[in-house]
């Protein structure tokens, strides 16, 4: 098919890496964890332009945001290769289907996309759903944790990689793929490179509005407090059975 | 009564016209040369864009490319000076002739004549004795030692010193036959060739005399001509890049563009590094003209030493045959690539190298070159990518540096405003375990002494050193742009870290961006407060060694200072066989402790055995990426700590 259009959606969302629970209220720190592009989703931009790479077209990057994200992060996405960048604005919601709605209506106005493809899941919420609900939305095909994508012929052939097996699938396109940590290795722009994608094109339009009827009503990270009991010193019998009564006397095993 | 020189003696009368035209020959065969290494070097831009006066220049010429001095540190150096010597000596000796015979003699005057006739014959014999002794022994020595190590170049030179000494020892059989022939009454003069003329008499002949003679000039004219295109182009090319590069390597590495300026013009199609040949600079060309590869860098490279696949002088040699009609051939594609990687940018090869030729600078060059390509391998571009992210190597969350203030009793810079002193910790001292021990050790110490610091928090980032040595100048710039901004921001006029890189980089890197700080090591500080009394006695006796590594020792000159501080605290110093300016690098320099180099033993395990060897009991360091390589390294045998750790009684 000549000049594909190939659109990656991704989502900008809190570095879990570097999250903290807030010292005082067990909840996590938000405001101190910077933005980053959740990891699953980088993978399908540097599989997008991959795909380019091989069949030609334009790959353009699709985000659901509900504020001004971080220049960087576009940057990053550009520079990785997306020819533009579209986002769209929504409220905040906490239902895991909002992103989708809006998604779906901005990608109808880019045309008639070859592939859409998105990680497996955000890396903050990872509840997977986005990619399904896009494909209902869109009418089209949905194949997801994708180890492996081949397209050609008006078809894609991809290795599903689930827990104990691969599975390969083939379908038609149009279709949506959602992908996985083993399909690639993003590419690391340098930073002239990102400075040098600023030239390409990002625009805001207005999404439609969101679902709702999920409210989140608590976030606390579990506690880890440490006993701070050191065993010195003894046999490894002897002092197996010391862990053993430490255990026991509180309650974490019964002897 | 001694005569006058008699020229052209013995010989058939065509000889002069025909030795004429053969010379001029010579002479357009040497210039046509010259002129084509002048052009393959570029050699204008080369000579405008190489740092110093010229009278720096020629200073560096004189004591390097004339007297030899870095070469003449080893015998067969010595050697090679006695060999300059002769053939300057002998040089100057036909120049002497030319005067005398071809400007003097037409206008019926004469220069040797009389006394100046005898000096000069005793000099000419002198240099050429020189030649053949100096020649013949250094022949003898590449041969049974069978060094260069490369066999290549051991058989090019073995080649031409052998010429050379068929040079020399028919000049002395020339004179000899001559005299033999002919006496003049200048033979106690001409020694050599009077010792040598006695037993000849009687036996030679007039034709042997000028088939000699022809040997001799042919030979002559041309190593002349020949010499712009053979190794011996080093005569010229290698006193071109003394002059032109300062002897040392530089701690600062070079700034391939300025962030700040393409961002303001929002151009940034800049092609940083070394991709092909055609990227070298005029200097690097008259650098790797110059090299003869001697291998005395291969020798002092710690990844060579360690057998990685880099070596030093292989890398300059590659870039070196590309010059020629494979300018444009992608280094990148080649070993060179993953053997760029191997360099720790210690600098050894620089501080060793007779020629000055720095191949850690064209290893960075070849970094650049594949970072602009996204070319890093999986750590490589986790520890980008952190820094990208948190603004340190390890990726760990930036808000961390304030957790020092607390653990330190020391307010950070954002809480005090401004401090007289601001101690910079650097990633390692907030992020490793090990090096926090460094950091308060260190700040036990200077408040001891009633110093007053501030301590760095989340006001700055990484200095940025690793990225710049990786090769990812644009985010090396953009930390150093930011810190600049930050330290600014709170009036920071000195800075004291325990950190050498950071040391290098605050105070030599960030003044090529507009930077004006005034740095100093914890070791210099504790040399100071040691000499004022103001620090424990903590040691007694114990035999410590210093490893002194690259970025503050040879890099920056920083030798004495943490030898002081040891002594005064009461260590008992032992000196490894390598230190001070010839001290073996840890291994953890240049970016390499962030990624994984194919080696057979690691440079830390090396050095570990050094010291072991000494008798050490302690191996001191001043800089974390040291301590934690040679901790590693040592295990059992040996204990490392940071020299502000022994100050402070830490065992």
């Amino acid at each position: 098919m000549p000049d594909p259009l190939f659109v990656v959606c991704f989502k900008m969302c809190v570095d879990v890496a570097v999250l903290r629970p807030h010292p005082d209220t067990g909840e996590p720190d938000l405001a101190r964890a910077p933005l980053r592009i959740s990891d699953f989703d980088e993978r399908a931009i540097e599989e997008a332009v991959r795909l380019r790479e091989k069949h030609g077209g334009r790959v353009v990057g699709v985000s659901a945001v509900t504020s001004d994200p971080p220049r960087e992060l576009l940057l990053k996405a550009l520079a990785m290769g997306l020819d533009a960048v579209r986002l769209v604005t929504i409220a905040p919601s906490d239902h895991p289907g909002s992103a989708a709605a809006a998604l779906a209506e901005a990608i109808h106005a880019l045309g008639e996309p070859a592939l859409i493809l998105c990680g497996e899941g955000s890396v903050d919420g990872y509840n997977g759903q986005t990619g399904p609900r896009l494909a209902e939305l869109l009418v089209m095909p949905c194949v997801t944790y994708a180890g492996r994508i081949e397209i050609g012929c008006g078809q894609l052939e991809a290795d599903r990689m689930l827990e104990d097996r691969a599975e390969a699938v083939t379908c038609a396109l149009p279709a949506v793929v959602t992908v996985g940590g083993e399909i690639n290795t993003p590419r690391l722009p340098s930073v002239l490179q990102l400075m040098a994608a600023g030239r390409k094109p990002v625009e805001t339009v207005c999404g439609v509005a969101t679902a709702t009827g999920v409210v989140t009503l608590d976030v606390t990270a579990p506690s880890t407090s440490r006993k701070r009991i050191r065993i010195d010193g003894a046999q490894p019998a002897e002092a197996a059975i010391s862990l053993l009564h430490y255990l026991a006397r509180d309650g974490e095993v019964a002897v | 009564m001694i005569p006058a020189r008699e020229n052209f003696a013995l010989l058939p009368a065509w000889t002069p016209p025909l030795m004429y035209a053969l010379a001029l020959l010579a002479a357009a065969c040497f210039l046509a040369g010259c002129l084509r290494l002048a052009r393959r070097i570029d050699l204008r831009e080369a000579w405008r864009i190489a740092p110093g006066s010229s009278r720096e220049k020629m200073a560096r010429l004189l004591t390097y490319g004339l007297l030899q001095r870095r070469i003449a540190s080893r015998f067969n150096g010595l050697l090679h000076a006695a060999l300059v010597a002769g053939f300057v000596l002998l040089l100057l000796a036909t120049t002497l002739v030319f005067v005398d015979q071809d400007l003097l003699r037409p206008f019926g005057r004469r220069l040797l004549t009389g006394n100046i006739y005898a000096a000069f014959s005793l000099g000419a014999n002198a240099a050429g004795l020189l030649v053949v002794v100096a020649g013949g022994a250094l022949l003898a020595w590449v041969v049974a030692r069978e060094k260069p190590a490369d066999e290549r170049v051991r058989r090019n030179l073995t080649t031409t010193l052998g010429a050379l000494l068929v040079l020399g020892v028919t000049g002395f059989a020339l004179e000899a036959v001559r005299l033999a022939l002919r006496p003049t009454g200048a033979e106690p003069w001409r020694f050599a060739g009077a010792w040598l003329a006695d037993p000849l008499r009687g036996h030679v002949t007039a034709k042997l005399y000028t088939a000699l003679w022809w040997s001799h000039a042919v030979l002559a004219f041309g190593f002349i001509a020949a010499l712009p295109y053979t190794a011996l182009s080093h005569v010229l090319a290698t006193p071109l890049n003394i002059a032109l590069a300062p002897p040392e390597p530089a701690g600062a590495l070079s700034k391939p563009f300025d962030l700040a300026a393409l961002m303001a013009s929002g151009q940034f199609d800049v092609k940083p590094g070394i991709a092909r040949a055609a990227d070298l600079t005029a200097a690097d060309r008259a650098a790797l003209l110059a090299c003869t590869s001697c291998g005395r860098c291969e020798e002092v490279c710690p990844s060579a030493l360690s057998g990685a696949s880099l070596s030093p002088r292989i890398l300059v040699r590659e870039l070196r045959d590309r010059l020629n009609g494979r300018a444009q051939e992608d280094l990148l594609a080649t070993p060179l690539a993953s053997q760029a990687w191997a360099c720790n940018t210690c600098g050894g090869c620089a501080a060793v190298c007779p020629a000055h030729v720095r191949p850690y600078e064209l290893a960075v060059g070849i970094r650049r070159a594949l970072l602009a390509e996204g070319r890093a391998d999986g750590r490589q571009a986790q520890m980008l990518a952190g820094l990208e992210r948190a603004g340190n190597p390890y990726g760990m969350p930036a808000a961390d540096r304030e957790s020092l203030s607390d653990l330190l009793g020391a307010p950070t810079l954002a809480q005090a405003g401004q401090a007289e002193w601001l101690y910079w910790v650097g990633c390692a001292g907030v992020y490793d375990a090990r090096v926090r021990r460094v950091v308060e050790a260190t700040a036990g110490l200077l408040r001891r002494a009633g110093v007053k610091f501030a301590v760095t928090g989340a006001e700055v980032a990484c200095c940025g050193e690793a990225a710049r040595r990786m090769g990812e100048e644009g985010r090396f710039q953009m930390l150093a742009l930011d810190n600049l901004v930050a330290l600014e921001q709170y009036g920071v006029r000195r800075i004291v870290t325990h950190c050498p890189h950071c040391y290098n980089t605050l105070r030599n890197e960030y003044a090529q961006l507009g930077g004006r700080l005034d740095v100093v090591h914890h070791t210099e500080l504790l040399a100071e407060l040691a000499e004022q009394r103001k620090l424990p006695r903590s040691m007694d006796g114990e035999r410590v060694t210093l490893h002194d590594g690259c970025s503050l020792g040879r890099l920056n000159g920083i030798y004495e200072a943490p030898r002081w501080a040891l002594h005064s605290a009461g260590a008992r110093l032992v000196e490894m066989p390598r230190s001070r300016r010839t001290a073996l690098c840890c291994g953890g320099g240049g970016g390499a402790y962030w990624y994984d180099v194919e080696r057979s033993v690691p440079p830390a395990r090396l050095r570990v055995e050094e010291a072991v060897a000494m008798g050490a009991g302690i191996i001191a360091t001043e800089c974390p990426f040291c301590l934690k390589m040679l901790g590693d390294a040592a295990a059992e045998s040996v204990k490392v700590l940071d020299v502000a750790e022994l100050l402070a009684g830490v065992d």
